[in-house]
């Protein structure tokens, strides 16, 4: 498992070398480049020997493979570049950048599983019946609801009409005093962007669990566990259940990295700190450190949740072997 | 000149703007909206003029400030900034050399006073004796050599005030209060080069200004400094204790990051934000918007920014006069200012807005005269040859693309307007958004037939480096590859007039032959309109907005009693 683990590993690294080349590629075929950007910002245009002089301080003005074989021996030594905007360490807007949007995002997974996994069991046990079939319904009919527009409907009531929710934003400018307080207000902050990432995954995940949950108890073990005496509500949670899960385990390495830069409109309408807004910006900015180094933490990301799924399913599976 | 970033959104927050106000249109359908809201009606004037406050009623001390930024600076540096956005922060923390007053007068800003020699080549600063950075140390000729020697120097990015400093010859100390610094030229609009916020020497000498400790916490001259900068949510100003300029009324000033316009709009409802620059669909729905009248007001005025059409003038279909002419005379604007801005825009006839100084208000604009565009453009050789109702010239049809900023919404619909203006007159125009960086990039390359763009001129009239003909793609800034030599004579003539009103006359010239030429529809100036809450005292407007002149919103305060509407 080990060995697996650590060959999976290496393996990795071609792989996310890969995906980098052809990020910075794409990158470079996009019209405009960062002085092109930077009037994007409004206040001034740039003279031609302005704007090659900021490509010279960028290294711009070099060939494209010795600007990439700068970056892959900086990264190399864990050195991901300054970005072109505000000079500071890719490395330190990302850390500044990834709590928010990892904190958001868990809970949203949570949230997600909390609710979908008992309404996927309970659609199961009762298929076919009203609540089955309306529950599926409406969970179909939050997915196909754009999540700006679940955003200002949920805003429009909860902040502007009731006012219960702030408008935007991780904590209020001046928190209450206390542990308690503090923590409820930053909790009211999150109440609704949590509430936007987590209703559209609703029906996929709850999809899954239920169909999951009717393949199994139609399988001869669980006819079998029947046959010896179990209730049915042992079949279903000590046989079935956890076999219907195991899909749920491969979903999760395919989520994980969805998350990561997923969030991008709901972190704009809510003012959210997250990465989707970092790489967003850096993107419009062409700011090409942070669009590597986000892309690189997403690819890492991705592959880990990947080799975890994996590892997991050999755990959960003991039909799967990895040698 | 610059770039005005109103126009030019490309934010996600601007296009999220039309989804969000038709979820709102379909929430008050469902939720059963009270009432249906009264149309304004077309006919009333809306008030756009200025506003000085400044005088009335006694500043309370005290308070916290909370402003809009419509994007994160990408750095405070107050050499390096490039965006609205860190201009509107710095201000507060970084004194210019020389500041402009309300009327755009230079007054003294870190330097109290200054004398400049006859030939205008030798400048003598004397700097104020109380100017002092946060930590309470003086400001000194040193700091403003190694500032002014450090934005000229080409290795700078110092976008904004490189262009001022061109030419500099010599910086030198004459005490540690007095400098003296020489220039190879003359250049009659010398004086907006010293608008220029001071950095500190001794935090900077040696190192790499790229990485200076400015960019996120500039070191304060100012009523205020940095506090906390918390990256995409906000930026706390607190009051500079070191500050012993006029005392400014708010404790504390906090800039909220908020991309949103429709999210801003609420904050500012809810007292959660004082200020924000309105679209104009939002000026309109907050006119019969009971909540917004009870807590916040609009102030509208016209800035120094204005909207044109650019045509390429080396482009086989705009290189002659009467084509680009017949042009303009085929935008309805007087239907585009009433329609699309409901009589809050005027027409222009020249490339300046009309408060500036130098615009001649005695060249009419074009008028909007189909027929006679039909005249000038049968005179340049147009007409249907082939009858299938699109015009030609020498085999080549009369269709082009009009580029403008993707995210523009006023740029949309007037782009829209104007094509189906043409569409009547045999013309086949085609409106294409293109992102921001590669619509900058086509720009400066000339690679148009047309675009369609605002301008935000600053108090500096010259247009040298837009105009003249040297100045062409792909290495300056005449986009339009205008050419005429008349024209370049007169730049160069007004850059070293020293004499007012010989300048003036200059401009006027220039403005006559630019309008004859006519290489852009300059189409018109809409008004910038600004929500502000009811409790905000002191404000002013002027043509260069609320902010960039002293001492902004440094000069406003909450009143204890707001007036009710």
């Amino acid at each position: 498992m080990i060995a697996y683990a650590a060959r999976r590993a290496l393996l990795a690294i071609p792989t996310l070398a890969g995906i980098i080349l052809s990020v910075f590629l794409l990158m470079r075929l996009a019209p405009g480049d960062p002085a092109h950007a930077a009037s994007r910002r409004g206040t001034v245009r740039i003279s031609r020997a302005s704007a090659d002089a900021l490509r010279r301080t960028y290294g711009l003005d070099q060939p494209l493979a010795w600007q990439i074989g700068r970056w892959f021996s900086r990264a190399a030594r864990l050195d991901f570049g300054e970005s072109f905007q505000d000079h500071r360490p890719v490395a330190r807007r990302i850390a500044e950048a990834l709590p928010f949007t990892v904190a958001l995002n868990a809970l949203a997974l949570l949230l997600t599983f909390g609710i979908a996994v008992p309404l996927g069991v309970a659609q199961a046990r009762r298929a076919g019946t009203f609540f089955d079939r309306a529950s599926t319904r409406f969970l179909f009919l939050l997915y196909s609801t754009p999540s700006f527009w679940m955003a200002m409907i949920l805003l429009t009531v909860f902040a502007v009409r009731l006012e219960w929710l702030p408008l935007f934003g991780v904590a209020s400018d001046v928190p209450p005093r206390g542990a308690w307080p503090a923590f409820l207000d930053r909790a009211a902050h999150l109440a609704m962007p949590l509430a936007c990432l987590t209703y559209g995954s609703l029906a996929f995940v709850t999809g899954l669990v239920r169909s999951g949950v009717r393949d199994q108890m139609g399988q001869e073990y669980v006819v079998a566990a029947r046959a010896r005496g179990a209730t049915e509500s042992q079949a279903l949670w000590r046989h079935a259940f956890r076999n219907a899960l195991l899909p749920l385990i491969t979903l999760l390495g395919l989520i994980v990295p969805a998350f990561l830069s997923g969030s991008v409109i709901v972190e704009q309408i809510f003012a959210w700190p997250g990465l989707g807004r970092l790489y967003f910006d850096a993107i419009l900015a062409r700011d090409y450190p942070v669009i590597l180094g986000v892309t690189l933490l997403t690819g890492v990301a991705t592959l880990a949740a990947t080799l975890v799924a994996d590892l997991l399913y050999a755990a959960a599976d003991p039909r799967v072997r990895y040698a | 000149m610059r770039l005005d970033p109103g126009q030019n959104r490309n934010r996600p927050g601007e296009r999220l703007r039309r989804g969000a106000r038709s979820a709102a249109l379909l929430f008050a359908i469902l939720g059963g909206a009270a009432c249906r809201r009264p149309e304004i009606s077309r006919s009333s004037p809306a008030a756009v003029g200025f506003l000085d406050e400044s005088g009335a009623g006694i500043p309370r001390d005290g308070g916290t400030l909370y402003r809009r930024l419509e994007g994160e600076p990408s750095t405070l540096n107050p050499l390096l900034q490039t965006d609205d956005w860190a201009t509107s922060v710095v201000a507060n923390v970084a004194r210019n050399l020389v500041d402009y007053d309300k009327k755009l007068r230079p007054v003294g800003g870190l330097a109290e006073k200054w004398e400049v020699s006859p030939d205008s080549l030798t400048w003598t600063f004397h700097l104020r004796a109380d100017a002092a950075w946060e930590d309470g140390t003086p400001v000194t000729s040193r700091d403003a050599i190694f500032t002014l020697k450090t934005a000229a120097d080409p290795k700078v990015p110092a976008f904004l005030f490189a262009p001022g400093l061109e030419g500099l010859e010599s910086a030198d100390e004459l005490d540690a209060r007095s400098f003296r610094v020489r220039f190879k030229k003359p250049y009659a609009f010398r004086t907006s080069a010293f608008n220029i916020p001071l950095v500190s020497e001794a935090r900077n000498r040696g190192r790499d200004f790229l990485l200076s400790p400015d960019d996120r916490a500039p070191f304060s001259n100012g009523p205020y400094r940095v506090a906390r900068w918390k990256s995409s949510e906000s930026i706390e100003l607190v009051r500079n204790p070191a500050f012993k300029g006029p005392r400014a009324p708010f404790d504390r000033v906090v800039f909220r990051i908020l991309p949103d316009a429709v999210q801003s709009y609420r904050a500012l409802e809810r007292g959660e934000v004082d200020e924000m620059r309105l679209s104009t669909e939002q000026w309109r729905a907050a006119a019969t918007d009971a909540r917004f009248t009870r807590c916040c007001r609009t102030a509208l005025f016209y800035d120094l920014s204005y909207f044109y059409i650019g045509y390429n003038n080396r482009s086989p279909v705009f290189a002659d006069v009467p084509t680009r002419r017949a042009m303009t005379m085929l935008l309805d604007r007087g239907r585009l200012v009433r329609d699309l801005f409901f009589g809050t825009a005027r027409i222009l006839s020249g490339p300046w807005a009309a408060d500036a100084e130098v615009y001649d208000s005695t060249v009419a604009p074009y008028p909007f005269d189909p027929a006679g565009a039909r005249t000038l453009l049968a005179q340049a050789g147009w007409s249907d040859s082939d009858g299938d109702g699109i015009l030609d010239r020498g085999g080549r049809k009369f269709e082009f693309d009009l580029l403008y900023g993707a995210g523009s919404t006023s740029a949309q619909q007037v782009c829209e307007v104007f094509q189906r203006d043409l569409e009547k007159a045999g013309i086949v125009c085609r409106p294409r958004a293109v992102e921001w960086a590669a619509f900058t990039k086509r720009m400066d390359a000339g690679e148009f037939d047309a675009i369609a763009s605002s301008w935000s001129g600053d108090p500096n009239p010259d247009l040298s480096g837009y105009w003249a003909s040297s100045q062409g793609p792909p290495n300056g800034l005449n986009n339009l590859s205008y050419a005429n030599p008349e024209v370049d004579r007169l730049l160069d003539a007004a850059k070293v007039e020293l004499d007012p009103a010989r300048r003036l006359d200059l401009f006027h010239r220039i403005h006559r032959l630019i309008h004859d030429d006519e290489p852009a529809t300059f189409a018109f100036q809409s008004a910038q309109k600004y929500a502000l809450s009811r409790s905000i005292g002191g404000l002013v407007t002027t043509p260069v907005g609320l902010y960039r002149f002293w001492p902004g919103s440094a000069g406003w305060w909450r009143r204890a009693v707001p007036p009710a509407p």
